[in-house]
């Protein structure tokens, strides 16, 4: 009898023990996530182990390691995605680094200061994949994302960026997302993003103008003239849009523009 | 009521209780980090695979090989054989070989305990402060447990495998 109950509790410990076995292996399961691999140019501010994926300030995953591709001696982000949030990351998924920017033009993500560097991710439906070739700089601001699209053909791109504001009466609605030059390469196509609120505010008949820098006028006799717009777009340059008639039909994402001269610019507004 | 169990199925109960018990508990050892490293601030948790591979990568391929035997090839291979000895045992077959495994089972017992050690003198060697520790992680446990119960099933094997001898 008394070896019965010792084989009994014996038993007991080992399905405690078993039972407790298999909890561990679930919960890894559960935890366990799916491998990436990010390539980047620089990857200057991530640290294995500790920095994040984030998406929208939710954590969605981790980066493992950072290594030097052999060949070309590129960086490489090895990262784990979650197993709940694997459905996100699609195969055109965008990858970018978000390192707080603090310069004369523009101050964000100051949050990246305290938590550090991390890699911010675009959700996308569709097949898993297992490389990524991650962005040099963010994608444009997400508030963007929704908004009217149209083009604008330049001359010059003079003061201009990726990142300038769009301003209508001096407040911004949007901001330069992209700058390339037309096929026969004699003018600057600047793509503009608009925000989704401020879509009806571009029209047909809208007028765009540089406002980059400041302009003097210098006359020897009769003054002489310096204008200003303002401390942003002085430094990281700015457009303008003067809608004359707000009747007009909107204008449509893929629409072009021409961008006006100085001097036409400076007519419409003595006009 | 007088249940009536021979002696040595009690033993064989046991040691295949101990056996399985010890299978379930080697998996997530393999699968969870076994020491945390913590070196200037950030830490680190390193599985034993993970253990292996960076030894053998800087170049210890030595001391990989005997990690490698000590914490895979020798647990997987007592397993299979306890498993083995209470098959045959329950059929009462290969009395010899079973013998002669068992002997070998109770000799590689005491090498088992080969990581644990490890890692229990890295804990005792680098203790600096807050600069640098090592810490024993969930893992090192669950192979010290691991390593108990195969002992204990092996135990009960051999008292199990004397009581048959007697007679």
């Amino acid at each position: 009898m008394r070896n019965l109950i010792l084989t009994l509790m014996i038993w007991i410990i080992c399905f405690t023990a078993i039972t407790f076995g298999v909890s561990l292996t679930y919960t890894w399961y559960k935890n366990s996530g799916k491998d990436i691999y990010i390539s980047f140019k620089d990857v200057a501010g991530l640290i294995p182990n500790q920095s994040k994926i984030m998406y929208l300030g939710v954590e969605v995953g981790k980066i493992l390691d950072l290594q030097l591709d052999e060949d070309t001696k590129t960086p490489w982000v090895k990262a784990r995605i979650n197993r709940k949030a694997a459905n996100i990351i699609g195969k055109d998924s965008q990858f970018w680094i978000v390192r707080p920017e603090l310069s004369l033009g523009s101050v964000r993500n100051l949050g990246a200061i305290a938590t550090g560097d991390y890699i911010a991710v675009t959700p996308v439906k569709g097949e898993f994949s297992k490389t990524f070739v991650g962005l040099d700089a963010d994608p444009v601001s997400e508030q963007f994302e929704d908004g009217l699209r149209v083009i604008i053909k330049s001359s010059t791109a003079a003061g201009i960026e990726v990142g300038s504001a769009v301003l209508f009466r001096d407040v911004q609605i949007g901001e330069v997302g992209h700058m390339d030059l037309s096929k026969d390469r004699r003018n600057v196509l600047i793509k503009i993003y608009i925000d989704d609120e401020y879509n009806n505010v571009i029209r047909k008949n809208s007028n765009f103008a540089n406002i980059s820098g400041f302009h003097a006028s210098i006359h020897l006799f009769g003054g002489s003239e310096i204008s200003l717009n303002s401390l942003r777009t002085l430094i990281k340059g700015g457009i303008t849009v003067i809608t004359p008639d707000m009747n007009s039909a909107p204008a449509k994402t893929g629409d072009t523009f021409t961008m006006l001269t100085h001097e036409q610019y400076q007519e419409l507004q003595n006009s | 009521m007088k249940i009536d169990i021979s002696n040595t199925d009690h033993y064989l109960v046991r040691a295949l209780s101990f056996t399985v018990a010890a299978i379930f508990l080697y998996i997530p050892a393999n699968l969870y980090p076994f020491m945390t490293m913590k070196y200037a601030g950030q830490y680190q948790k390193t599985t034993i695979w993970d253990g292996i591979k960076s030894l053998y990568e800087g170049g210890m391929w030595g001391t990989a090989t005997i990690v490698f035997m000590a914490s895979i090839i020798i647990p997987v291979f007592k397993l299979l054989s306890l498993f083995f000895i209470i098959t045959t045992e329950y059929f009462n077959i290969a009395f010899n070989t079973r013998t002669s495994l068992l002997a070998l089972v109770d000799f590689i017992g005491r090498w088992s305990m080969l990581d644990v050690f490890l890692v229990s003198i890295m804990v005792g060697l680098i203790k600096f402060g807050d600069f640098a520790t090592v810490s024993a992680d969930i893992a090192s446990y669950l192979l010290g447990v691991v390593v108990i119960f195969t002992m204990l099933a092996s135990a009960s094997l051999s008292e199990c495998h004397e009581e048959e001898s007697i007679p």
